[in-house]
Formats: structure tokens, C-alpha cells, sequence
């Protein structure tokens, strides 16, 4: 089956600090990754409080193989240690500054693999360009806002961005039986 | 983010009348653990308006004549399939299915009694002192004083207080054994000094409370800078003003005002780490049970069966945590059912407890099965 990508972080700027749910982004990080790893590959960027989680529920079902963490050459000193613990560590080339290294980075990390789908929970407007990036690369697949968890994932729902239908819709903003709402959502292929 | 309280949810034929004097007494326990139903607790008569999915609801219905509201059963459709604790309660079992919705007929409902009614919801809640339980981490030469005051006010709230001082002073793990056997600690608690937490006791503690489905509450000293890797806790930002007399050294302690604005908030999280780690377990049944040949019963605050059709495949017994050879054997002496298995939360096991989990199956009578893995044992029942 197709590979999926994951565009997560917990918020702490304006507006989006004031609007997400912490245990929200945790249980839908550890769902995504029980529900996709034993049958498919998890492409991600870094994160302090993400990349612990992925890596934990990983190693716990035998499946750090088919993870892939991307992280910009620009912060090498700073990523926490738990990134090297990912047998697919991938590096990327530093720009200039931050958000030209940020935006090499989703660009090599978005044409990494041929995905089925893009997950977003949490963060804040690096979710944004992460998602304009993945609908130009991968016009088919499907996007799942986790609009429960806040953040950008709640307001790029809440602009129309991902499924359409009213139940669907409503699963995105109420349902927190992740594993049962992202294995009803994510695609089959 | 708003404090979540302790819900309690009204349904039912009988609901106008009977629950006033449980009500009384339910405050009353609330009162003995230092809890104020009305300021911690809400009730809700009928199904006007939902309860908060993310706390940690209880309902009960009352029984009797007539038909059963609509709405309401469709609301204790939304208790059961998230697993939270839904009592029928009748005046005479002999009437039982007389009285209440068929939704509700495979639960054992019981005979009104109020205080029997009042100790059930207060297990519903799981406010019982074997069911509250914290950890404080803290690095004495910085917090000993706030720790101290902490253990103490979360005491006399009915919890049995841990207090971790040894793997934040040496960046040791806590031993796996002390951890595992904490089977229901709800609530981290981090105090966040300039030089307690270490970023490699970060990454494992911390990961070990998410794997446990706890919550975490940081509170952070002022003119800190929140420990990085710590992103996932509910920050308590604390300013000068809120120590008593300013000081905000080792000794210090916190203003009563604020000690009582923080263990509120640490009440709201608890309860959201209830939550936590019931949908967790309703989550992995669901979806493992896909298809719609079985669906599950969860009886309040015990087990949960299995059904194909109508007929009782298996009885569940959600472990939060690792189970151990204690624990298990606990299990397969209480059990009724000749298909008992315990399920546990596979994520976060290491190596070490993976072969000590082998080894217990290999020997245990009663099954064991990571909630992941609980598909395949389903599977022998198609």
C-alpha cells in the first residue's frame, strides 16, 4: 500500500497556542502510526514532541524500517537525540535561513514517495505550505485535517480543505477513536 | 482549555424523581475526598445537551413504565459505543427488561438503592483512592517545597502521591518493575525547574507517561524557558506573584490561591487521562471488530464482552500498562468466563518486557494480547 505523510507539531505561537488539544495530537500521532506501520511506510519531519511519540510506537511494533524522518541540514546541532534513533534519517541541504531551509526540506520530503494520503494534526503555518506543497505533488491523494487536535489541522478544515462529506466532516472535528476514524479514512491502495 | 468536570448524566423514565437524594450523597463522597461536587460535578437530567466526550461521563437510567425517550437512547448509544459507564437502574430486577430500552439488556442493571447507586458512580468516576493516583518528578534542591505542598493538598484529595525525585536527579530511568505496577497513575506531575529535567529523562519518562495514557501537568518556574520535548503537557506558567512571599527557591511554596487554581486544573486532566486511556481500548476493539460481526458491552468499571450476534464470545480486561505475573494471575482468579483475555497496551514495550510477556503466555491459563494484536485473536471465533 501506499505511503502516507504526516504534517504534525504542537503549537506555541499566536493564534493557533490558544486553540489546540495536547492529548488530541498524542493520541492521533500514536493511531496513525499502529494503524499504518505494519502495512505501509510514515514519512514525516521532525519534531521534539512529535518524533518521540512515532519513535516509541515504532520500535514497539517492530516496524522502525518503514519510518522516514526528514530534517534540515540548517538545525543539525539542535535536533533532539530521539531523531537518530530512525534507521531513515534524512538530511536535507540548508538555505539561507529558516524558511527557505524549511521549504527545501517539505519539497524533498513531499517528492519523497508516491503517497496515498497526507495527515494533518496540530501545528501551525508550516501546515499550510506543507499541504499546498503535497496537493501540487500528489493532486489524487486524499488529505485528512484532524480538525480535533487544533491548531492549523482545525482551521484548513474549517477552510474546506480535505473530505467533503458532512460526516465525515463532523468525524474530523468530534471523533478521538483515531485508529477506528483514520482506518475508515485512510485509503485502501 | 476548559476545566472538565465529573458529569453525571440523568436518563430514563424515572429520572424527574429518584436522583435527588443520590445526588445528596454523591456530594457527600465528593466532599470526603475534598472535592466539591457542585464546583468539580455536573449533572445533566435527560439528553438536551451532550456531555463532554473528552471528560469522563457516567449515566444512569432510571427505569419504569413507558416508553423510552428517543433522544435518550441515542445518547446512551453514544456512552456505550465509547465506553463510558452507563447503570440501569429498576426498582425490581424481576422487571428489568420491562423498564428499559433493549440497548441497555445486556448490561446487568440493579435494584435502587441509593447509596449502593452513589459508591457505583464514584467507581464509574473512578474516584476511589486505589483509582487516584500521581506522580510528582521534581529535583529536590530546586522544588522540595512546592513537592512537599503538592503531596500533601493532592493527599487529602484522595490521592496516593509518588513522589520521583531519584530518576530526575540521576537521568535514570525509572525502573520498569515501579512503573508497570502503577497501573493506574493518572497524572504526571512536572515541575519544571531551571535544571530538573534532563533532556534524555525527557524522552523517556515522558514517553512512558503518553504510552501509559496519562496526563501530564508542567507547572513551570518563572523566568524559565519550558523544557524542550515537554510540548505535550498542559503548561502551568508560574509567575513570582505566585509564591508565598516570592520566593520561588527550593523552599518556597505556592500561594493558596494558587495552589488551589493548580490542583483544579490537575482534577480537569485526570480526567481527560480517564478518557485517554478508555477510548484507547474502545478504539482498538472497534476497530479490530470491523465488519459488524461482533460488538462489545462494556460493563462499568470491570470488563468488557464480546459478542457475535447475540451470543458472549470473549470477556476483555483492559490493562493500562504491562501486565505482570501478579496482575495476570489476579486476572484468571477473578474470571467467570472460560474465554478471559487481558489486553494491553502494546506500544512502548521494550525489549525486557517483551520476553517477560512471552514467557508469562507461554504459562498463564488466562490469554494475553496486545491491543494490536487483539484482531488475530478474534479471529478463531469467525
Amino acid at each position: 500500500m501506499k505511503a502516507i505523510f504526516l504534517s504534525a507539531s504542537v503549537p506555541y505561537r499566536e493564534p493557533f497556542v490558544n486553540y489546540f488539544d495536547a492529548i488530541a495530537i498524542r493520541e492521533s500521532v500514536l493511531a496513525l502510526v499502529s494503524v499504518c506501520v505494519r502495512e505501509r511506510e510514515l514519512v514525516f519531519g521532525g519534531h521534539p514532541a512529535i518524533s518521540p511519540l512515532v519513535e516509541h510506537a515504532a520500535r514497539s511494533l517492530g516496524a522502525m524500517e518503514r519510518v522516514h524522518i526528514f530534517q534540515s541540514n540548517y538545525f543539525r546541532d539542535k535536533i533532539p537525540a530521539v531523531a537518530r534513533e530512525f534507521p531513515n534519517l534524512h538530511w536535507t541541504r540548508k538555505g539561507t535561513d529558516i524558511p527557505k531551509s524549511l521549504t527545501i526540506m517539505r519539497k524533498r520530503m513531499i517528492g519523497f514517495r508516491d503517497f496515498g494520503a497526507a495527515v494533518f494534526i496540530g501545528g501551525m503555518e508550516g501546515l499550510f505550505e506543507e499541504l499546498e506543497l503535497f496537493k501540487k505533488a500528489h493532486p489524487g491523494a486524499t488529505v485528512i485535517p484532524i480538525a480535533s487536535t487544533g491548531g492549523a489541522a482545525k482551521d484548513l478544515l474549517e477552510k474546506g480543505e480535505g473530505p467533503q462529506a458532512d460526516t465525515v466532516i463532523h468525524a474530523l472535528k468530534e471523533e478521538n477513536r483515531y485508529r477506528k476514524l483514520l482506518s475508515d479514512l485512510l485509503p485502501r491502495d | 482549555m476548559n476545566d472538565i468536570k465529573y458529569q453525571l448524566v440523568l436518563l430514563g423514565q424515572e429520572k424527574a424523581v429518584k436522583p435527588a437524594k443520590t445526588v445528596r450523597r454523591l456530594s457527600k463522597l465528593f466532599e470526603q475526598l475534598g472535592l466539591d461536587f457542585a464546583v468539580h460535578g455536573e449533572v445533566l437530567k435527560g439528553a438536551a445537551k451532550e456531555p463532554e466526550w473528552e471528560g469522563f461521563p457516567v449515566a444512569v437510567w432510571f427505569g419504569g413504565v413507558g416508553a423510552a425517550d428517543a433522544e435518550e437512547v441515542k445518547l446512551v448509544e453514544g456512552f456505550l459505543a465509547r465506553g463510558f459507564a452507563v447503570f440501569p437502574v429498576v426498582d425490581s430486577l424481576q422487571n428489568y427488561k420491562n423498564c428499559t430500552p433493549s440497548i441497555l439488556h445486556p448490561i446487568n442493571g440493579q435494584e435502587f438503592n441509593i447509596n449502593k447507586l452513589a459508591n457505583d458512580i464514584m467507581l464509574g468516576f473512578r474516584l476511589s483512592r486505589r483509582y487516584r493516583q500521581a506522580f510528582i518528578s521534581y529535583k529536590r534542591s530546586e522544588s522540595a517545597g512546592v513537592a512537599s505542598q503538592l503531596f500533601h493538598e493532592l493527599n487529602d484529595r484522595g490521592y496516593r502521591v509518588f513522589l520521583d525525585t531519584a530518576s530526575v536527579e540521576s537521568g535514570v530511568n525509572f525502573q520498569n518493575a515501579l512503573w508497570s505496577r502503577m497501573a493506574d497513575v493518572d497524572l504526571l506531575i512536572l515541575l519544571d525547574t531551571p535544571n530538573a529535567l534532563k533532556s534524555e529523562w525527557v524522552h523517556l519518562e515522558l514517553n512512558r507517561a503518553h504510552d501509559l495514557g496519562m496526563a501530564v501537568v508542567q507547572l513551570i518556574w518563572p523566568n524559565h524557558k519550558r523544557s524542550p520535548g515537554t510540548e505535550l503537557s498542559a503548561p502551568l506558567p508560574l509567575k513570582v506573584a505566585d509564591f508565598a512571599k516570592q520566593n520561588v527557591g527550593a523552599d518556597g511554596r505556592l500561594n493558596p490561591t494558587t495552589l488551589a487554581n493548580v490542583v483544579d486544573r490537575i482534577e480537569s486532566e485526570r480526567i481527560r487521562s480517564l478518557n485517554s486511556r478508555r477510548t484507547r481500548v474502545v478504539d482498538v476493539l472497534t476497530t479490530s471488530m470491523k465488519g459488524g460481526k461482533y460488538q462489545f458491552i462494556v460493563h462499568p468499571a470491570k470488563h468488557l464482552d464480546v459478542l457475535k450476534g447475540r451470543k458472549k464470545v470473549a470477556e476483555v480486561v483492559p490493562f493500562v500498562g504491562v501486565p505482570d505475573s501478579t496482575a495476570v494471575h489476579e486476572h484468571d482468579l477473578a474470571r467467570k468466563f472460560e474465554h478471559t483475555v487481558v489486553v494491553y497496551n502494546g506500544l512502548g514495550v521494550d525489549a525486557e518486557w517483551s520476553r517477560h510477556i512471552d514467557w508469562l503466555k507461554q504459562r498463564a491459563s488466562i490469554e494475553v494480547f496486545a491491543t494490536d494484536d487483539f484482531g488475530t485473536y478474534l479471529q478463531r471465533f469467525s
